[in-house]
């Protein structure tokens, strides 16, 4: 298992880990106004507390796992999209494909947050939950999976295993899961976590414009409120600063990850000194 | 649809026209996608967004004039510039017939200016910020990847390019609180937000243009440092493969001077993918500035879609996407059409 | 004119140390046309970097010399290995397909080179450039054209064109005809033959089919697992071939005469682990005891006529 696999699982799976144990890890509730306000970290409070008198470290630790969630949701809703309409826009011809061709081309040139928060910004904030949120970041989402399923099947399709395949008279749905979706696996694992990583920036964004769900806690929202409270004009640094690092830690973690799984599952030349 | 009108202009006409006639359609059609989407999501809702705003001005202001203005006829000029109470067909034409004149209505949030005022007034530094740190980025990031190709498999490719991996990964609005709160707040070197000083008036001055400049470094820096890594690792990966290829052999073989091959065998061939990246990459880049213009209260698009958005002035985000649609698109006609001129190949 | 002694071309890896030129010399005299023939993976594309200078990392030239009108290549500094690049030494290369910078012109690139190594002016040049595409029989319409807008064999003639725009004294081609089809092949050989015919160019013609090689040389030298198997004039070569590589090579060219064609039994080594003693060995039809133990070194049987293998002492 070389380096980088090793270090980004490790940053991943520790970020996870908070998250699914957030209940048993948060040390208080996260409702308002239960401690004092502005507390710089201390013994009883790790993280400090916020503006509005919630501990900070549970507050943080309760947004990973709302982040995640809505960045799992979301993601896997767009590479399971992205994957079909992948495969449809590379493999087949046909009026159908080539309009999926376009949209996806489409979609990839577009803005797509400013039409993101025209959308979130229209809906009731009230009728906007994790899923919806996580559904309409899919919704724009999709494209960018189906490009890279879509790059992907089309290089393979060029190569000659599929053509003896259709030689031997094998039928669509079964070249499809016989001969190359084996060869496809690793990418759909690459293309998911990026489709998460991507949802949760997208999703943080739109929390940060305070658009995210109106009673729910992501870390997201949990940095739109050190910016109604001026957080980092007063210098808390325990308040903005986690949800931040964490955030990133995350990414590099998963940028870490795809490059040590790309490392292993494509066996390529072992490198040569000099390069 | 699109390929049948591709086929109609196969016929006798020079190569290099095909492309750019296809690139406006291209163009053309995406922009109508965007118009479109825009004029359905309001009308997706069983009450229409729009609706419910004009019915909110008639009852708040209704009964008063402010400033002359009667807003019952405002309302009802609206009404029907919009055809809400006619059949969707209708309506849609006249949307995009208003869409083509730039014509985007009354905003509801600061009754009584047009939409286009206000789009007016916070465009101008957008674009401003947007292009001058993606002309810096891209460039610089050109450059450097060029440098570190030559210097693959050093100290210095390993560390710089990790680096510039991770800070690439990092979006624009966290870099943008951290760089506020480090060089804001702890060090007071720059201006935690705003586009001017407080007493500073816009016009071609100094003055201006100076504190100008000071207040655009931060965010121009969010932007820049992510998506520096971005090109230069692309352009290294770009060179490094050149590096490889028949013709620079050749123009070794040929006793050329560095300095020669590098301008002409290297750079010139490197940047074709390089110029395509950058259109790929404006749709996005776009998207994160208009976070990180709101994370500074900055005077550009996105401090006005987050105002609207609070407001809900439907009319003004509407018109924010499509002004940024519209931005995003243009800027990558003119991308396509650089590269024409610089890939022979396109030109048949 | 050349004389290359002992030459190691090296590439290290983490699997190790592959010897892909392991130990090769030889003599090429003026006016000569010198070929060089063997199977794919034998080491004479390699060679041919290695006397120009070329080889890319992560290979390199462990050791020996190439002696170039009295210099050695090998230790020369940059800018004086420059200064007889394309004006004496030049090199007609394999790959023609990409061997043209896709977005120069083709006049473009042949100035370049003679503006490199002269004070002449760009008119000066063109004029020269236009010269040298008529002698391999290519308009001046060329000259203004990209390379995607020319056929392989027209990219071919012009890389010729080009390494003798500055008339230079030695040309190596390496497989220049390769990947053309028949007619374009006699095309281009023709131009090559005259190049020292009318110009008095030395050319080293690297090709692994026996039949140009057969039309082109004066002398021919086989190479074989990195090292020279066997040196002489092209007509005693095919006529009377001592090494036993040689003669199966031979009889694997097709002919009219021919009912049967032999190919060679086994597969060819990798230059990783060489086979000891003789490297041809384990392929041999006449192999002896000796011949897995000791390596035969090459040796003058006659006059210009050098075999390296133990049936000949």
């Amino acid at each position: 298992m070389n380096l980088r696999l090793a270090v980004g699982f490790l940053l991943v799976i520790s970020i996870v880990f908070l998250g699914v144990f957030a209940p048993w890890i948060a040390l208080y509730p996260t409702d308002m106004g239960l401690f004092p306000r502005d507390q710089k970290p201390s013994l009883s409070h790790l993280l400090g507390t916020d503006s509005i008198g919630r501990d900070i470290f549970s507050m943080l630790v309760h947004g990973i796992t709302a982040t995640l969630m809505v960045g799992a949701m979301a993601g896997s809703l767009s590479t399971m999209v992205g994957v079909v309409t992948g495969f449809v826009a590379a493999y087949k011809g046909g009026l159908v494909a080539e309009l999926l061709r376009r949209l996806i081309d489409i979609f990839l040139v577009i803005p797509v947050l400013p039409l993101l928060i025209v959308l979130s910004g229209t809906l009731a904030r009230q009728n906007v939950t994790y899923f919806t949120l996580a559904l309409i970041i899919a919704i724009f989402g999709w494209p960018g999976a189906a490009r890279n399923i879509q790059s992907l099947v089309l290089s393979l399709k060029k190569r000659e295993f599929v053509d003896l395949a259709k030689l031997s008279n094998e039928r669509d749905p079964e070249i499809l899961f016989k001969e190359i979706m084996p060869n496809m696996l690793s990418y759909i694992g690459a293309t998911f976590g990026m489709q998460v990583g991507a949802a949760m920036v997208t999703e943080t964004a739109l929390s940060l414009m305070g658009l995210g769900p109106s009673n729910a806690n992501t870390m997201g929202i949990m940095l739109y409120w050190t910016r109604q409270f001026a957080a980092i004009t007063r210098g808390m640094w325990w308040w903005f600063l986690p949800p931040a690092l964490v955030l990133i830690i995350f990414f590099i973690g998963l940028q870490l990850l795809n490059m040590g799984l790309d490392e292993v599952f494509n066996p390529r030349l072992k490198r040569v000194t000099g390069e | 649809m699109l390929f049948l009108i591709r086929k109609k202009i196969d016929v006798n006409i020079s190569p290099i026209c095909q492309y750019l006639v296809k690139k406006l359609v291209v163009f053309c059609v995406t922009l109508w996608f965007a118009v479109t989407i825009n004029f359905v999501i309001p009308r997706l809702y069983r009450v229409n967004p729009i609706e419910q705003q004009l019915r909110a001005l008639e009852m708040t202001y209704g009964y008063q004039a402010i400033e002359g203005i009667d807003i019952k006829k405002v309302v009802a000029e609206t009404r029907a510039r919009l055809g809400l109470d006619q059949d969707m067909f209708t309506q849609y034409v006249s949307y995009l017939i208003q869409m083509f004149k730039f014509d985007f209505g009354i905003s509801y949030g600061a009754f009584p200016t047009p939409v286009v005022e206000l789009i007016s007034y916070y465009l101008p530094y957008s674009l401003g910020l947007l292009f001058t740190t993606l002309i810096i980025s891209w460039s610089l990031g050109v450059l450097l990847g060029v440098f570190i190709a030559f210097k693959r498999g050093s100290k210095i490719d390993s560390t710089l390019t990790s680096a510039m991996l991770f800070l690439n990964r990092i979006p624009f609005y966290i870099l943008a609180l951290i760089l506020i709160y480090l060089l804001g707040y702890v060090f007071s070197i720059f201006p935690m937000s705003g586009t001017y000083g407080y007493h500073v008036v816009p016009g071609f001055n100094l003055t201006f243009i100076s504190s100008l400049i000071y207040h655009s470094t931060l965010p121009a820096l969010s932007i820049l440092l992510v998506s520096l890594g971005g090109w230069m690792i692309m352009m290294r990966s770009t060179v490094v493969n050149i590096l490889e290829e028949d013709y620079l052999t050749m123009a070794k073989a040929k006793g050329l001077r560095k300095t020669t091959i590098i301008k002409r065998y290297i750079f010139r061939n490197a940047l074709l993918p390089q110029v395509t990246g950058l259109a790929m990459s404006l749709g996005h880049i776009l998207g994160g500035s208009l976070i990180v213009e709101t994370v500074f209260a900055y005077r550009g698009l996105g401090t006005l879609l987050a105002w609207a958005v609070g407001s809900g002035d439907t009319f003004v985000m509407q018109a924010t996407f499509f002004m940024s649609t519209f931005a995003v698109l243009t800027a990558n006609l003119i991308v396509d059409l650089t590269y024409a001129l610089i890939d022979p190949r396109i030109r048949g | 004119m050349l004389r290359v002694e002992d030459l190691r071309v090296y590439y290290d890896s983490v699997l190790g140390q592959y010897k892909v030129v392991d130990g090769v010399s030889l003599e090429i005299k003026e006016k000569e046309i010198y070929g060089i023939s063997g199977e794919s993976g034998c080491g004479k594309s390699t060679l041919a970097e290695a006397i120009l200078r070329l080889v890319k990392p992560p290979g390199y030239v462990k050791s020996g010399k190439v002696i170039f009108e009295g210099v050695d290549i090998v230790n020369l500094k940059e800018d004086e290995l420059r200064e007889i690049r394309w004006k004496e030494l030049s090199y007609i290369p394999q790959g023609s397909m990409n061997s043209l910078n896709p977005v120069l012109k083709v006049e473009e690139q042949m100035i370049d080179a003679i503006t490199a190594h002269s004070q002449m002016s760009k008119i000066e040049a063109r004029g020269m450039s236009t010269e040298a595409l008529k002698t391999v029989g290519l308009s001046t319409k060329v000259l203004g054209m990209y390379p995607h807008e020319l056929s392989g064999g027209m990219k071919q003639r012009v890389c010729i064109a080009m390494s003798v725009t500055l008339k230079p004294l030695f040309v190596v081609a390496d497989e220049p005809v390769t990947a053309l089809d028949v007619t374009t092949q006699r095309i281009v050989l023709e131009s090559i033959a005259e190049l020292r015919d009318k110009f008095g160019v030395t050319i080293m013609l690297i090709a692994h089919d026996m039949a140009v090689q057969a039309e082109m040389v004066d002398k021919l030298a086989i190479m074989y697992a990195g090292k020279i198997m066997e040196i002489g004039s092209v007509h005693e070569v095919f006529e009377d071939p001592f090494h036993p590589y040689t003669k199966c090579l031979i009889a694997s060219i097709p002919s009219m005469e021919k009912t049967s064609i032999k190919g060679i039994p086994g597969i060819a080594p990798s230059p990783l682990y060489w086979p000891p003693g003789c490297r041809f060995h384990p392929r041999c039809p006449q192999a002896k005891e000796i011949c897995g133990k000791n390596e035969p070194q090459l040796c003058e049987i006659k006059n210009g006529r050098l075999v390296a293998c133990h049936l000949f002492g």
